[in-house]
């Protein structure tokens, strides 16, 4: 018997396939495809800040328990099902994708096990091959990602399988930030560090409940101090970063203490 | 009830920060509710033996505001000083070297500052002047060194001592640093809930002796109101609720010892709203206040008129318009609540220099929240209405950012 023919046993009987019934079913299927896709996202941007990120997380883990319920339901009204006629049918289909949508596959096939995995999710910020951004969504090939200058980047999840993700906040609100000031040896190191710790005190930004810190250490042209602390919300990061930034830079002009950079080392000479 | 003269009994409760307790909690709230659901696919809300006696297409009126002014509680802050001193005496008595001074938290509109100020007056306590914001900015130890050093004082407000900026935090840890070194006599340090919240992370440490005034439970607050509220003229008011004309306050030596449930369950969910906070309370009773002129009814629904009494209706809570952050407040705006109820209230100027906003965003912000009646101006200074208050804490904590305990 032909190879075709032998496919096409499998199948059903044109006059035994409930039409109307399977179109209910893709009909149902991407109706809730819809919520899951536009209102949950949506709904969860209204909700406190770690429930939201629990709710984002959800929203591909849906997406996927819909399509493979529906397409488990579409199969059995399409095909005859008994065991030789599926292995008969998952035959095709392996020799068939193996050749013309192995790369399609091999992303879906990465992006089940992301799921499962969760190197990343909704509302996770990462950095892959130096791009950093907000991931978006987590579709059936490809992880959406918005950067900082509001840039849609689609990174294939097969191309992450094999990269070293960074994950800055890994499903919860906790992101730490880091703001860098660099000055010259000649200060009151603990006064500058107790000023700085004050800086991210008293941002507005700052959650409180993680103790802010501040370390410092030397660099060939000066000494470089760095605040790491966190914001209320992962999406105040750029801000919060600006706040201390600016704050900083100006206790640290009050104190009279001198910036550094490698121009002014080469010249030898303070700014 | 435990057989004490009602008028005996004491209502201000003294209790260390950490033993707070708010009455009842949202869990309840939630069990009342789907009661209150189930009851209405049962087949409508039931209409007890508490039924209103007035016409449901009869508008009431707004009260007047010397009328208004008579029906809103004044609590008896001379008996609540005195109350706050029994709880002190065995400090002030003997004073112990490791307990210099004791913090008085509580939140905001809850009479602290009436109460301690009470209380200091008639004794031999100095009270403190805030210093100035050049001061505060200045770390200007001056405002210190012009204390007195020996016997016993108090500082009403502690959140007025700093701000939140860089160089705002110098002269409160300069205060608490001397407070504790043993060498500023007695202190009595009255501190906002949110501003002790604040400080305790920025260099207060957590200093063990602090009081606070128990929340108002559902019992206490009606005597509370019982108590503060006098009559105009000579008539005593009496309150019933609009929607089923149950007796919320008649005059005290009327009183029942054990109230109806009805009634009970509108202070319960007055407590609760308010979080046992007076102020708070007062606020939504000020705005569920009404009248209907020149008539009253009786229990069976005649028309009486009772010499010597004057019936005030209040709204029921299903109908009261409750405070809410508008949907279009951004985070310039909950910047803005958040700074007012750190600092006890700022004016414009001083809230610019706190918050990393343009002085045009700020007014905006202002302008909105006023628009919902969240914040007011007073005295210069804008700060957080005690209407809007449970609002505002709500929409604060659920986006993370550092509130009180209380």
């Amino acid at each position: 018997m032909e190879p075709a023919e032998e496919i096409l046993r499998v199948f059903r009987e044109f006059g035994e396939i409930n039409v109307v019934r399977i179109a209910l079913i893709i009909a149902a299927a991407t109706v809730l495809l819809v919520i899951d896709q536009r209102l949950l996202p949506r709904l969860a941007r209204k909700l406190p800040g770690k429930l939201r990120f629990h709710v984002l997380a959800l929203v591909p883990l849906i997406r996927l328990t819909i399509i493979v319920a529906a397409a488990v339901l579409v199969l059995l009204r399409l095909i005859k099902p008994s065991v030789q006629n599926m292995v008969a049918l998952f035959g095709f289909l392996g020799v068939g994708l193996g050749f013309a949508v192995k790369d399609y596959v091999a992303s879906i096939v990465a992006g089940t096990v992301a799921l499962y995995e969760t190197p990343y999710r909704p509302g996770d910020w990462i950095r892959v091959e130096g791009v950093y951004g907000e991931v978006k969504s987590l579709e059936f090939r490809a992880v959406h990602i918005v950067t900082p200058d509001d840039t849609l980047v689609i990174i294939p999840h097969k191309k992450l399988w094999d990269t070293v993700i960074h994950n800055a906040n890994n499903g919860s609100s906790k992101l730490q930030c880091v703001a860098d000031f660099y000055v010259t040896p000649d200060h009151d190191g603990a006064r500058l560090r107790s000023r700085l710790r004050d800086v991210a005190l008293t941002s507005p930004y700052v959650q409180l409940a993680h103790e802010p810190k501040v370390v410092s250490e030397a660099t060939p042209w000066g000494t470089r101090y760095r605040i790491r602390a966190y914001p209320m919300d992962p999406d105040q990061q750029f801000a919060f970063i600006t706040d201390l930034t600016e704050r900083g830079n100006a206790a640290i002009a009050r104190l009279g203490v001198c910036f550094a950079s490698p121009a002014v080392a080469a010249r030898g000479e303070p700014e | 009830m435990n057989g004490e003269p009602l008028e005996q009994r004491e209502l201000w409760q003294f209790v260390p920060v950490n033993e707070y307790a708010v009455p009842e909690t949202g869990v309840d709230r939630v069990r009342k509710g789907l009661l209150s659901v189930l009851g209405s696919l049962a087949g409508g809300r039931a209409r007890g033996k508490g039924s209103s006696p007035l016409d449901p297409e009869q508008s009431l009126l707004r009260l007047q505001d010397e009328r208004l002014e008579l029906a809103l509680p004044k609590p008896d802050w001379k008996r609540a000083g005195e109350s706050l001193h029994e709880w002190l005496r065995p400090w002030l008595e003997s004073p112990a070297p490791d307990k210099p001074a004791v913090f008085f938290v509580a939140p905001p509109d809850s009479g602290r500052e009436e109460l301690l100020l009470r209380w200091a007056s008639g004794r031999d306590v100095a009270v403190v002047e805030e210093p100035t914001d050049e001061q505060i900015l200045g770390g200007d130890a001056g405002w210190l060194d012009s204390w007195p050093r020996e016997g016993l004082w108090l500082l009403p407000r502690l959140e007025r001592c700093f701000l939140r900026s860089t160089e705002g935090l110098d002269l409160v840890r300069e205060l608490i640093r001397r407070l504790f070194s043993g060498k500023m006599g007695q202190a009595v340090v009255g501190c906002d809930s949110w501003a002790w919240s604040f400080l305790t992370h920025v260099g207060l440490g957590r200093p063990s002796f602090t009081v606070t005034a128990q929340a108002f439970d559902a019992d206490r607050m009606r005597l509370l109101f019982a108590r503060g509220i006098r009559g105009h003229g000579g008539t005593i008011p009496t309150f019933r609720q609009a929607d089923n004309g149950a007796y919320l306050l008649r005059a005290v030596e009327d009183e029942d010892e054990a109230q109806p449930g009805e009634a009970m369950a509108y202070w319960r969910r007055l407590a609760e709203c308010s979080r046992g906070n007076i102020g708070v309370a007062a606020a939504y009773w000020r705005r569920a206040l009404r009248t209907v002129p020149e008539r009253d009814f009786g229990e069976d629904g005649a028309e009486t008129r009772r010499p010597g009494t004057d019936t005030i209706w209040v709204t029921s809570w299903d109908d009261l318009e409750r405070s809410a952050v508008p949907a279009e407040a951004g985070e310039t705006a909950r910047f803005v609540l958040h700074a007012l109820l750190l600092h006890g209230g700022l004016d414009s100027e001083r809230l610019a220099s706190v918050l990393p906003a343009h002085s045009s965003a700020i007014g905006q912000a202002l302008g909105c929240l006023a628009e919902a009646q969240l914040v007011e101006a007073r005295g210069g200074r804008w700060r957080v209405t005690p209407w809007g208050y449970p609002a505002v804490r709500t929409a604060l904590c659920s986006d993370d950012y550092l509130s009180d305990s209380f």
